[in-house]
């Protein structure tokens, strides 16, 4: 996590965020693959999990997903999505979008690898969203969070 | 599913906003173009179909995460 996660970023992040992503239903007009009659999403928080959110499905609780804000990741520059899929759900800059990154929890080691290939990209103007699946063959569905010297991720 | 025949440089019309043509064809690939609006998403159906495992497979059911987070937070 040390190597993954840009702490300077965090702790910056941690005083912007003010949690404003949190109050809206986000409209996701194909669901999300796997769930892809499921429309209504929100991120939000557990107690303590920041910087951790969860995006969980307003119709089926259950489903909910762990998270992370694609700007805590030094990969981050890596994660591009093309002008062409940001207006795909309507974005005209930057400053109208979220980025976030689904995580998954190994349950034999304990360890969470992020979804870098696929990030969850959202119109935080118009409050719409959509899972995006990125071209570049190098972006992994399984990019490990977990310090250098672990396993490593299996690529698309 | 509904199986047609096509040359290269042949389309096929899907509802009133898809359209796919054969744009190439060669022994061991055919290269397909494909019309539609923008928002309607396509994709090779291997890559949707491993981003559909991983969702699934990315649902938290149970409480466990937040021993592991709370480990994660001491180490960054």
């Amino acid at each position: 996590m040390r190597e993954s996660v840009d702490v300077s970023v965090r702790r910056k992040l941690s005083v912007d965020d003010k949690g404003a992503i949190e109050r809206h239903t986000i409209e996701f007009p194909f669901g999300l693959p796997g769930f892809e009659s499921l429309r209504k999403f929100m991120v939000v928080r557990e107690k303590d999990s920041y910087p951790f959110h969860f995006l969980r499905s307003v119709e089926e609780p259950e489903v909910s997903m762990l998270v992370l804000d694609a700007r805590l990741l030094k990969v981050q520059d890596r994660i591009r999505i093309p002008a062409r899929d940001l207006r795909k759900v309507g974005i005209r800059d930057t400053n109208e979008m979220a980025v976030y990154i689904i995580l998954k929890l190994d349950k034999k080691s304990r360890k969470f690898t992020a979804n870098i290939k696929a990030p969850v990209v959202i119109n935080t103007r118009e409050n719409l969203g959509r899972q995006m699946i990125l071209e570049d063959r190098e972006l992994s569905v399984n990019y490990p969070l977990w310090p250098a010297g672990g396993v490593p991720a299996g690529t698309m | 599913m509904l199986v047609l025949t096509r040359k290269s440089g042949e389309s096929i019309r899907i509802g009133n906003d898809i359209i796919v043509t054969v744009v190439e064809n060669s022994s061991h690939q055919v290269k397909i173009g494909v019309t539609a609006p923008l928002e309607i998403p396509v994709h090779r159906e291997e890559v949707y179909t491993r981003i559909r495992q991983e969702n699934r497979a990315a649902i938290i059911k149970d409480r466990m995460w937040t021993s592991v987070l709370r480990r994660f937070e001491e180490n960054v």
